[in-house]
């Protein structure tokens, strides 16, 4: 089985989020089927322990708020990660470990219960198998819950390549936000490498990047997979035309499922294919069809001499010239 | 003695195909200049059209540069080789695509088809006497057995270096990996990894395909790229130099990003 335990929530504790904001979260990652979350005391309290029903709760605790005892005790909690110990029976001891060849003290966990290791940032850098075999001479993955860091983005590869391997569940916030591995990529590779959760829609992802734009205060990079709003959209003639022809010509997955679009620029790479393309939108085609090579040349020289895309605005506008030029013919 | 790896940037050729991003000829010959100074072993300076783009730029570049082989993209297209090969680069890669789905469902071509005109297109760069690269496309998709094939083609036809294309970013680092060994296996060709970063994995699949054999790692600045772009020069570089030898100062990356940032136009910075 496989387990993602999103951290999202604890990582922006320090947000002061409101409860709506994170009943939103929480529905939200209901919807793209996310149904483990990492909270905090802090978290907790702000919702004065009114967790929603849907999902299963794993609470962090500080080493103070451990040893105190003071921290809330809630049958919605299913574990607590408290600080390199277990005194009872839902705790899960968890280790900080940078590197597997640290002298860190590890009680082995016995039958039937979990431990957490958080970073092991450098776990594949000497190959997979290699990071791999120094892991599992170490825990049994089966009972092991793994926060890989991403000091050398890598922290997706491991979390998958441990889920891969039987691993009991990972930790992960959406964008890997907190130097983490990221919710979204890791589920995406399952899902499109393992046939993990087929029917799933994850549409929601669209609202989830919104909502933490909202909450961060800054856009995310149009780039960022998975959620990066420009990740479909396409200009190269060679990748238009494979698009156009069939998406998975060129797509990972298609943009729908994640709650996408796909859009067609206008450039100095373009082809053939994208004016044919745009003549078609615009409802141009007949006007255009024996002017395609003039158009995109047009179109090419305007990019190069300006360094930019073109418009759908300037398309019309340069289409328009042929036109009054065919009208006068 | 830690491992000799070789820096491959495809900045000025895949970086731009990220939607939006246009460099001006002389932006070209700018970062083209600056990656051969910090010890970048080849770099991809674009796809020959000149329609697209003149041939001055490529002309200015291999002037001025010290060090790097200066590549040029093309299709599996016996005339676009020819053109690219008249523009005499160091290298023309030629991109051979391998799956079923580029070849039949992309160009509606078979096997037969594309073995045939890799023949045609390395003879003519053969007597243009242009070194050739392959591009194995499509690589993560597609059929071991074929890639085995062609890449025993490739040898025969003096080929010394062939890349793998994760073109749609699919790959795992284990699965990446895999395609490496099983191709060194059959093959004493040099291996070139190409990764797309789709699922955050690009610099853990380059890491892996370099520990299992591949000799090249393709990279881009900043990370620029198709979709959710390339492999990323800095941060490869940061996680691969533990174990392997690229020559090449991260510090000095830092500056080429600066370089590449103060190109972008201000409307086009935020595509990063």
């Amino acid at each position: 089985m496989i387990r993602i335990i999103d951290a999202t929530l604890c990582i922006l504790d320090d947000y002061n989020l409101t409860r709506e904001q994170i009943y939103h979260f929480v529905e939200l990652m209901g919807e793209i089927g996310i149904s483990n979350l990492q909270i905090s005391t802090g978290l907790y309290e702000r919702l004065e322990g009114d967790l929603p029903d849907s999902m299963t709760y794993y609470l962090e605790m500080d080493a103070v708020s451990y040893m105190n005892e003071a921290y809330p005790n809630d049958k919605k909690i299913k574990y607590y990660f408290t600080p390199k110990q277990k005194k009872r029976e839902r705790e899960i001891p968890a280790y900080q470990i940078n590197d597997m060849e640290e002298p860190i003290r590890i009680v082995p966990a016995a039958e039937n219960s979990l431990q957490k290791v958080t970073g092991l940032d450098k776990l594949l850098l000497g190959g997979c198998s290699a990071g791999l075999e120094a892991l599992k001479k170490k825990f049994e993955l089966k009972q092991l819950i793994l926060c890989p860091e991403n000091t050398y983005h890598c922290a997706t590869a491991i979390a998958t390549l441990f889920l891969q391997n039987k691993g009991y569940a990972v930790v992960s916030t959406l964008l890997g936000i907190g130097n983490k591995a990221s919710t979204e990529q890791i589920l995406m590779a399952l899902h499109v490498m393992e046939r993990y959760m087929v029917n799933q829609d994850f549409k929601s992802f669209s609202r989830l990047k919104c909502w933490l734009e909202s909450v961060l205060g800054e856009q995310i990079s149009p780039m960022a997979p998975v959620l990066g709003k420009r990740i479909f959209y396409v200009e190269s003639g060679v990748h238009v035309d494979g698009i156009l022809k069939k998406y998975s010509n060129y797509e990972p997955y298609p943009a729908e499922l994640v709650g996408l679009e796909r859009e067609v620029i206008l450039g100095k790479h373009s082809g053939k294919g994208s004016v044919a393309f745009y003549s078609k939108k615009l409802h141009m085609e007949s006007s255009l069809q024996n002017h395609t090579e003039d158009l995109l040349q047009l179109i090419k020289e305007k990019s190069r001499a300006r360094g930019t895309a073109i418009t759908e605005e300037e398309f019309i506008e340069m289409a328009g010239r042929y036109e009054i030029h065919d009208e006068k013919a | 003695m830690m491992k000799k790896l070789r820096i491959v940037d495809t900045t000025l050729r895949d970086g731009e195909q990220c939607p939006g991003v246009t460099f001006l000829p002389e932006d070209k010959v700018k970062l083209a200049l600056a990656l051969d100074k910090i010890g970048v072993f080849e770099i991809e300076a674009g796809i020959f059209d000149r329609k697209t783009e003149g041939r001055e730029y490529l002309s200015e570049i291999m002037y001025q540069k010290k060090h790097a082989r200066i590549s040029l993209w093309s299709r599996l297209n016996p005339a676009d080789v020819m053109e690219a090969c008249r523009q005499k680069p160091d290298v023309i890669h030629i991109a051979v695509p391998v799956s079923y789905v580029q070849i039949y469902s992309k160009l509606n071509k078979n096997k037969a088809w594309v073995e045939k005109q890799l023949m045609d297109c390395v003879e003519i760069a053969d007597n243009f006497h242009v070194q050739v690269t392959l591009g194995f496309e499509d690589a993560s998709r597609a059929d071991i057995g074929f890639m085995i094939k062609l890449a025993a083609q490739a040898e025969k036809m003096r080929i010394k270096i062939i890349r793998l294309a994760d073109t749609v970013g699919i790959f795992t680092p284990v699965r990446a990996g895999k395609l490496v060994k099983e191709i060194r296996s059959h093959s004493s060709i040099m291996i070139e990894a190409h990764e797309h970063n789709d699922f955050g994995m690009a610099v853990a699949n380059s890491l892996e395909m370099a520990s299992m054999g591949a000799q090249f790692i393709d990279c881009t600045i900043l990370g620029i790229g198709e979709r959710a772009g390339n492999c990323n020069m800095y941060d490869f570089i940061h996680a691969c130099e533990s174990h392997f030898d690229t020559g090449i100062e991260k510090r000095n990356v830092l500056k080429i990003e600066e370089l590449l940032s103060g190109i972008m136009r201000p409307d086009r910075r935020n595509f990063l």
